[in-house]
């Protein structure tokens, strides 16, 4: 294969072609660990790892839920209003100023069966307010005192504030009784009026402040890996993600399935018996014909001989990846029906599957054919801080449309053995449908 | 002794002893042929270790048409192939085409005539003077030299031109060649 020996080296090959050096025992014993010792099945992620990993995002996700939560709830009775606590109503307690939050008594589950009467009343301090309470005297500071005991004694009290009472007060039954004046009475159930009242607060106001919502997700996503030929792979994410969320805070916990494209590499060589060149040789020649010259007939003929070929092949593989998300929101602008927030948090990323293609080498001529796959291993679990802007549309009470562009920083390379120190970053766009509890 | 074929055939099916023998049998002689690619033994043996891992997931793929052992040698070799090309990415090692050229000829031996010095160096003396020589130097001069690829080969492997290759190798001998001027005049002072 040389075009000229040469003594330098004739002689180091001479002298190094053969030499030996015994390795030391951790090279088999990290052969055995990487090789010999596959890990497979869905077991393999069931290393120490993984399991803190996914211990941590668990406990973040409840961490950040009570913590949310308490301070919520702490800020109660103004502004957290249908799913507020509910207060005891008694004796003098009940007298009402401009600033209070207006008492609603309502009566308990119990009392279903037999709905309980009560009058409606416009009262003349509050004009937009309205009272559910049995024989009250409008603007009286001693109308708790006369209201009656089954009802204030024993029914839980609900606070609202003005703007609720308005909302109330467009309930179709309600703003009938309201409009018939003082003193009507009327049977209201308490389930009949709880359910009304959500109904009415869903149909003008989108803006749940506590609730618990699940989506499904698409999440196209471009990886810049950055050991490989093509600067962008093509990958996607199917997810479920739940969110709760507590006033402007939103906890995103959740699992996707990944499907991710990577670039296969072989190096194949082989040897291939073919013509190199040609000579011309003589067929045959004459004499005197037409006088005294010679003539040669000429052919020409091909030179064989086995040419040694090394080529590399690229191949598509595919991962699967299961990926578990946390992420913290907060939702910066909301109206009515349209709201958007920017999230962020880490995301463990586990490789359940690795599908690998052979290369498309088919060459009948080829002998003595070596295929080395040379494409490095990915690496069974990586983090990663996933960033977004989610936009969100309410299409219905329940239903809402979202789109966020994400971006997505690896801590480390996705490749066993990769010491580039460049880990990979992607872009993606997280579309889907999200049902709201 | 195991026959090759049968520790083929125990390494195919996974089996743990199998996969040692083949091991033990080949990995002295690969990890001389990492040495000569590597600055030191710690790297090769990464090298080897990595290589080792590719002969067992590939060898499915060895087709009993020519030795095992040189089927094992040119994967370790293009393995210490891509750990130069990934430390050449990483700024760990002096990209080769960043080197100037120079016109060389297609006849190196010309330009080097007078009687080689260092034919009383052992082997591991030749083998810390390989290690000594600039990454590009060192992996373009094994190529060509010891393991036989041609210029052509090593250019496409290396991602350089031929003109490159051809330059590494006529100043890893130029390189090689004052070494060991310096070491046999150094042996002559001393003796």
């Amino acid at each position: 294969m040389k075009n000229e020996p040469d003594k330098i080296d004739d002689l180091f090959r001479q002298k190094l072609e053969g030499y030996q050096v015994d390795p030391s025992g951790k090279v088999w014993k990290n052969i055995l660990s990487r090789y010999l010792h596959p890990q497979s099945g869905p077991f393999h992620l069931l290393n120490l790892q993984n399991i803190i990993g996914a211990v941590i995002l668990a406990g973040a996700g409840i961490t950040a839920y009570v913590l949310l939560h308490s301070s919520i709830t702490s800020k109660m009775p103004e502004d957290k209003i249908l799913s507020g606590s509910l207060v005891e109503q008694s004796g003098s307690n009940n007298r009402l100023t401009s600033q209070d939050p207006l008492p609603i008594s309502i009566p308990s589950e119990n009392d279903q069966a037999n709905p309980v009467e009560a009058t409606v009343h416009q009262t003349n301090s509050r004009p937009q307010s309205t009272l559910i309470r049995e024989d009250t005297e409008t603007g009286n500071e001693d109308a708790g005192q006369k209201t009656s005991p089954e009802i204030n004694e024993a029914s839980p009290v609900e606070y609202l504030t003005n703007e609720s009472i308005h909302q109330l007060s467009t309930l179709p039954s309600l703003a009938e009784l309201a409009s018939s004046g003082e003193g009507q009475r009327f049977v209201v159930s308490r389930r009949n009026l709880m359910q009304n009242i959500d109904i009415q607060m869903r149909k003008q106001d989108y803006r749940k402040p506590v609730h618990i919502a699940a989506g499904l997700y698409f999440f196209p996503e471009w990886t810049d890996y950055r050991n490989q030929a093509k600067n962008f792979q093509s990958g996607y994410t199917q997810e479920i993600l739940a969110s709760v969320q507590m006033g402007k805070f939103i906890i995103r916990p959740g699992f996707g399935i990944t499907r991710s494209q990577d670039d296969g590499n072989y190096e194949i060589s082989y040897n291939k018996y073919e013509m190199t060149g040609y000579y011309l040789g003589v067929d045959f020649e004459t004499y005197g014909i037409p006088s005294d010259s010679m003539s040669y007939v000429l052919n020409e003929y091909g030179l064989f001989d086995t040419v040694f070929y090394s080529d590399s092949y690229r191949t598509d593989n595919a991962c699967t990846y299961l990926q578990i998300p946390l992420q913290i929101g907060y939702e910066f602008l909301n109206f009515k029906r349209f709201s958007m927030m920017v999230a962020g948090g880490p995301c463990l990323s586990l490789l359940l599957n690795e599908k690998k293609s052979d290369p498309a080498f088919r060459d009948f001529a080829a002998e003595n054919i070596m295929m080395v796959d040379q494409t490095p291993e990915r690496k069974y679990s990586n983090w990663q801080l996933l960033l977004g802007l989610s936009s969100k549309y309410m299409i219905t009470g329940k239903f809402s449309l979202s789109l966020e562009p994400t971006y997505r920083q690896y801590f480390n390379s996705t490749y066993e053995g990769d010491g580039t120190g460049r880990p990979p970053y992607s872009f993606g766009i997280r579309a889907g449908m999200t049902y709201h509890f | 002794m195991v026959p090759e074929k049968k520790l083929i055939e125990g390494c195919l099916q996974g089996k743990r002893k199998a996969c040692a023998l083949l091991y033990r049998r080949h990995a002295a002689t690969m990890l001389g042929v990492c040495l000569r690619y590597c600055r030191n033994l710690a790297e090769a043996e990464d090298v080897l270790q990595d290589g080792f891992v590719k002969v067992f997931t590939n060898i499915s793929t060895f087709r009993h048409e020519g030795s095992l052992e040189g089927w094992i040698r040119r994967i370790v070799v293009h393995t210490a192939v891509d750990h130069y090309n990934r430390q050449s990415r990483e700024g760990h090692a002096v990209h080769l085409e960043e080197i100037n050229e120079v016109h060389i000829s297609d006849n190196p031996a010309v330009e080097e005539e007078q009687d080689l010095p260092g034919c009383d160096l052992t082997e591991d003396e030749l083998m810390k003077v390989i290690q000594d020589l600039p990454d590009g130097y060192r992996l373009v001069f094994n190529m060509y030299a010891i393991e036989g690829y041609s210029h052509q080969e090593i250019a496409r492997l290396l991602n350089i031109s031929v003109n490159t290759s051809k330059t590494q190798l006529f100043k890893a001998r130029k390189m090689l060649r004052n070494v060991l001027i310096s070491r046999s005049l150094k042996y002559a002072i001393q003796r």
